[in-house]
């Protein structure tokens, strides 16, 4: 058994938001990814999901928890104990139009995390080479150009290469494609897939379920700041078990008209995360809810035989 | 039945600075039934959001236009701006991209949907407030809110006010510019449902433009899949997943991915032609996987189906 | 699940930016008070830096009676010394400019980097800068001028030193506020997830991203600091020893040139002046306009799209 790339346990984020307010923007997650895994973190607005991944990045403060990259316990590392992770460990970023410096051409753009880890051997050939793994060839079509003349798909491979050239063992996306147009998405995606086949983990955010449910091995569910449900991709969507991905599935639009549908619409949005319900953080909205739903609160435990894992008290 | 709305050989010139000019829309044509759900579908840059505008007489100073938009037997574009306004939400409205971030942060969401019932002076006063009150309502809003401000209703409350501000005048067509883009996808499930309720209630007649193609074979029962300013493929969302005539149709689908269905995503390589140079041929040929020598000299034929489903290909059989 | 990876658009689809050239002059023609303001300028540098060698007469020469009028050989006529005015007026050029763009240089420098530091660390460090951007603001310019000069004297460098003392703070808000905005962008928080260090990213992504706003606004700033220069001069608090435009203003005022009827001792450094920071001000403003999408207001013109008859080819699709 492989040792995990990257091991989240128990992370919790809480940020003070006014006279002793707290927002729980991560409240207790726990997931793994594996060299070679494909996660998805899946949820809406205000689960946490970004908060997570900028959590892991080390660029947001962890108020309890532990994060494991290699081995290695990282929660507590200073900003200089983390330079050779962010060696390893790349973000890529959602907007393809503010993520690239409009000053930088693309060799400045991708020369620029050698420059920073001061890796000084065979830049221009890194470069080039990074350029072409992410799908951009011959590199000397775009390596002098700026981010401005290239389109978005174009620019988020400029990105992707970016991250490439450090040679990294974890990418985190966040929401890679959901700038595009539809028509280039799938080449983003198929080449992060690749670069998956290729040995990287990687762990990408999306609130787009359809995306998850072809790109990737594992699906974590995230609700207001909690893991709901997780497990292999194939059975989380297609045999949820948590009430919550059980809605979410159900109106998730499919491309064949005929499909029929019975999508179950939950009342209301996520409430704050100022204000975390009492018991089960979901039973507000939850169609099935029982009377002691408002007063225990639910752990992620194996449901189903297929290695999948909810926090309901009714399974 | 006459259809409510009528679009005939609409096009769109917008001028750049170096004396050029971008046509945005290319002649496209369609008719849109009471009570019925219309897709507008395509990507960046296809025109669908500069075509909505124009049924609207909201484009730009840099832009002219040609051709007809009959709104209930009278060609409303014929006068310019002169014979649009008029129709402006009283017939027919729209609801923006990002509307639910356009209102006015000092305002009223109630005085704000008040606007344009008394300028069009259909009610005053108490009367005003009494039909805001009954549009909230409509949208799922609960009347006494409309004293609120925006900031304090959450996004999805923020669309479904602008829907309700749409709906003040009455109009009997409703556009509306990617109305989920923004939201999550259950609040998104909310939206359609609500617009999906309107139409079928109030007999309101709907454009959804959207690049989202899974969102218009849920909601919608016609759609019209844009290409380079043009018309593409037209016909019942059925048709156009199970026998579309178009590559480009097909090609979208397999492009997107499905919750369900197991069936291989692909890229469509490439991008769409630049706007401000005249084109030969079909527009989508340096794409197609199914071009022939003739898609790039020849512009493309029209290509009849049934009930109304058409599209402009060289292919004859089966795409 | 297999995925077929696109092929990237060809080549001539990534589309090249117009060259340097080409930018400037469609930028000359979208504004042209920009060129006039321009030739205007180089005109009163040329001035500043050859005129000396060509100036018809000295700076201290006497060469007729007091307050001589105009004539051929002194069109401008002479000033409360016998000096010719117009030979004084060319010799202040190269002071007034010179001070003019030395103490925008030192507002810029104080103000830029105060503004920098405070808007990309934010935090205490920017409430402590802002707060002492405060105090600086609330001083009021005369009587810093007057305690200046009174205790380190009246010089030139003192001069320059209360031009940057006075508008740095204008600076630091101005560049603060853009600063504050870049450090948001994504770019940035790239380049900081990658583990670069502030100074990187200061000097590598944030100067270059306001560095031509900071250009337009110092040029606009030297018209201010012009200004400011002349209003000292002739309030007597400037360096004694040298004929600038304001100094000459100041002269004439105190040696009662308007009971004496001189207006050419008055207004020719005055129009100068007046010409000079016009100048500046087209050639700001037309920059900062061009940089800054913010301040276009044309699209809040009341004007409607126009109808054309439909082009007659294929029919209507």
């Amino acid at each position: 058994m492989t040792e995990p790339l990257l091991q989240v346990d128990d992370l919790v984020v809480h940020y003070p938001a006014g006279r002793k307010r707290v927002v729980h923007a991560v409240d207790g997650v726990s997931l793994t990814v594996a060299p070679g895994e494909f996660v998805a973190l899946v949820g809406e607005s205000g689960c946490g999901k970004t908060t997570t991944a900028q959590a892991i990045m080390r660029m947001a403060k962890v108020t309890a928890g532990t994060i494991t990259y290699r081995g290695r316990d990282i929660t507590t590392f200073s900003q200089r104990e983390m330079r050779p992770i962010r060696h390893e460990m790349q973000l890529i970023f959602q907007d393809p139009y503010e993520s690239l410096d409009p000053r930088f051409r693309v060799r400045d753009t991708v020369i620029e995390p050698l420059q920073i880890h001061g890796v000084t051997d065979n830049r221009e050939e890194r470069v080039r080479a990074a350029l072409e793994r992410a799908g951009l060839t011959p590199a000397e079509l775009y390596i002098d150009r700026y981010p401005h003349e290239l389109s978005g798909g174009q620019r988020q491979r400029v990105s992707i290469a970016a991250s490439l050239v450090l040679e990294p063992t974890l990418l985190l996306a966040d929401e890679p494609v959901s700038m595009l147009d539809v028509s280039v998405r799938a080449g983003i995606l198929g080449l992060l897939d690749e670069l998956r086949k290729s040995g990287l983990g990687i762990l990408m955010i999306t609130h787009d379920l359809s995306t998850a449910a072809h790109y990737a091995d594992r699906i974590c569910v995230m609700y207001l700041g909690r893991v709901v449900e997780e497990g292999p991709a194939h059975e989380v969507i297609r045999n949820p078990q948590h009430p919550y991905t059980k809605a979410l599935v159900s109106v998730v639009p499919q491309s064949d008209p005929d499909r029929a549908t019975k999508p179950q619409i939950l009342q209301g949005e996520t409430p704050n995360p100022v204000n975390i319900p009492s018991g089960c953080r979901f039973h507000p909205r939850c169609p099935v809810a029982e009377a002691r739903c408002q007063s225990e609160d639910p752990q992620l435990r194996s449901v189903g035989g297929a290695g999948q894992q909810a926090a309901c008290l009714l399974i | 039945m006459t259809p409510v709305l009528a679009i005939e050989g609409l096009h769109v010139w917008f001028e750049l600075p170096n004396h050029k000019e971008l046509h945005a829309v290319q002649g496209i044509s369609f008719a849109l039934e009471p009570g019925e759900r219309l897709g507008l579908v395509g990507e960046s840059g296809c025109g669908k959001t500069t075509a909505i505008l124009a049924m609207m007489g909201l484009l730009p100073p840099t832009a002219s236009a040609a051709g007809k938009i009959i709104l209930n037997g009278d060609d409303i574009l014929a006068g310019g701006d002169a014979t649009m306004r008029p129709h402006r939400w009283m017939d027919i409205s729209m609801v923006f991209q990002g509307a639910m971030n356009a209102f006015d942060p000092v305002k009223t969401i109630g005085s704000q949907i008040q606007e344009p019932i008394v300028k069009a002076k259909l009610a005053d006063g108490k009367a005003a407030r009494l039909r805001t009150a009954e549009l909230l309502e409509l949208v799922g809003i609960s009347g006494s809110r409309q004293d609120r401000y925006p900031h304090e209703f959450s996004g999805g409350m923020r669309q479904r006010a602008a829907i309700a501000m749409a709906l003040a005048c009455d109009p009997k067509v409703l556009l509306a510019d990617e109305p989920t883009t923004a939201l999550d996808v259950m609040v998104q499930a909310q939206i359609l449902e609500l617009l999906v309720q309107l139409t079928d209630d109030l007999g309101l007649a709907m454009i959804m433009v959207t690049h989202d193609l899974p969102l218009v074979s849920q909601v919608c029962t016609r759609a019209a899949v844009m290409y380079a300013g043009e018309i593409a493929e037209i016909g019942t969302t059925h048709a156009l997943y199970h026998e579309p005539l178009h590559p480009y149709t097909r090609m979208l689908f397999s492009a997107t991915p499905d919750l369900l269905a197991e069936q291989t995503v692909r890229s469509i390589p490439g991008a769409p032609p630049r706007l401000d140079q005249p084109l030969v041929g079909c527009p989508f040929q340096p794409r197609c996987d199914s071009a022939l020598t003739a898609c790039a000299s020849e512009a493309a034929p029209l290509r009849t189906g049934t009930d109304g489903h058409r599209a402009y290909c060289h292919l004859k059989e089966t795409v | 699940m297999s995925f077929i990876d696109a092929p990237m658009t060809p080549l001539d689809e990534v589309r090249k930016s117009p060259s340097r050239l080409r930018s400037l002059l469609s930028f000359l023609r979208k504004h042209p008070q920009a060129a006039i303001g321009f030739v205007i300028l180089m005109l009163f540098v040329f001035i500043a830096i050859f005129g000396p060698y060509f100036a018809p007469y000295g700076e201290r020469e006497q060469v007729g009676p007091i307050f001589g009028t105009p004539s051929s050989a002194h069109p401008l006529g002479l000033d409360d010394g016998g000096i010719d005015v117009l030979s004084l007026l060319i010799y202040g050029a190269r002071v007034t400019l010179i001070v003019g763009f030395a103490g925008a240089v030192v507002a810029m420098l104080v103000g830029g980097s105060i503004g920098i530091i405070s808007g990309y660390f934010g935090g205490k460090i920017d409430n402590a800068m802002m707060r002492t951007t405060d105090y600086f603001l609330v001083l009021p310019d005369l009587v810093l001028m007057i305690v200046v000069a009174s205790i380190w004297g009246r010089s030139l460098r003192n001069i320059i030193i209360i031009i940057g003392l006075i508008y740095w703070t204008f600076m630091a808000r101005l560049i603060r506020a853009q600063v504050k905005v870049v450090r948001e962008r994504a770019y940035v928080k790239r380049a900081q997830a990658l583990g670069a260090t502030h100074t990187r990213i200061i000097f590598r992504h944030v100067i270059p991203q306001i560095a031509p706003l900071l250009l337009a606004q110092t040029v606009l700033m030297v018209a201010l600091a012009i200004f400011l220069e002349t209003a000292i001069s002739f309030l007597g608090l400037g360096d004694p020893s040298v004929a600038s435009w304001g100094k000459m203003i100041e002269t004439a005022f105190s040696r009662s040139a308007i009971s004496y009827g001189a207006w050419w001792a008055i207004a020719p450094p005055g129009i100068a002046v007046a010409l000079v920071i016009m100048a500046f001000n087209m050639v700001g403003t037309a920059a900062e306009d061009s940089l800054n999408p913010r301040l276009r207001v044309s699209h809040l013109a009341r004007r409607h799209f126009r109808l054309r008859p439909l082009p007659d080819k294929e029919p209507p699709k």
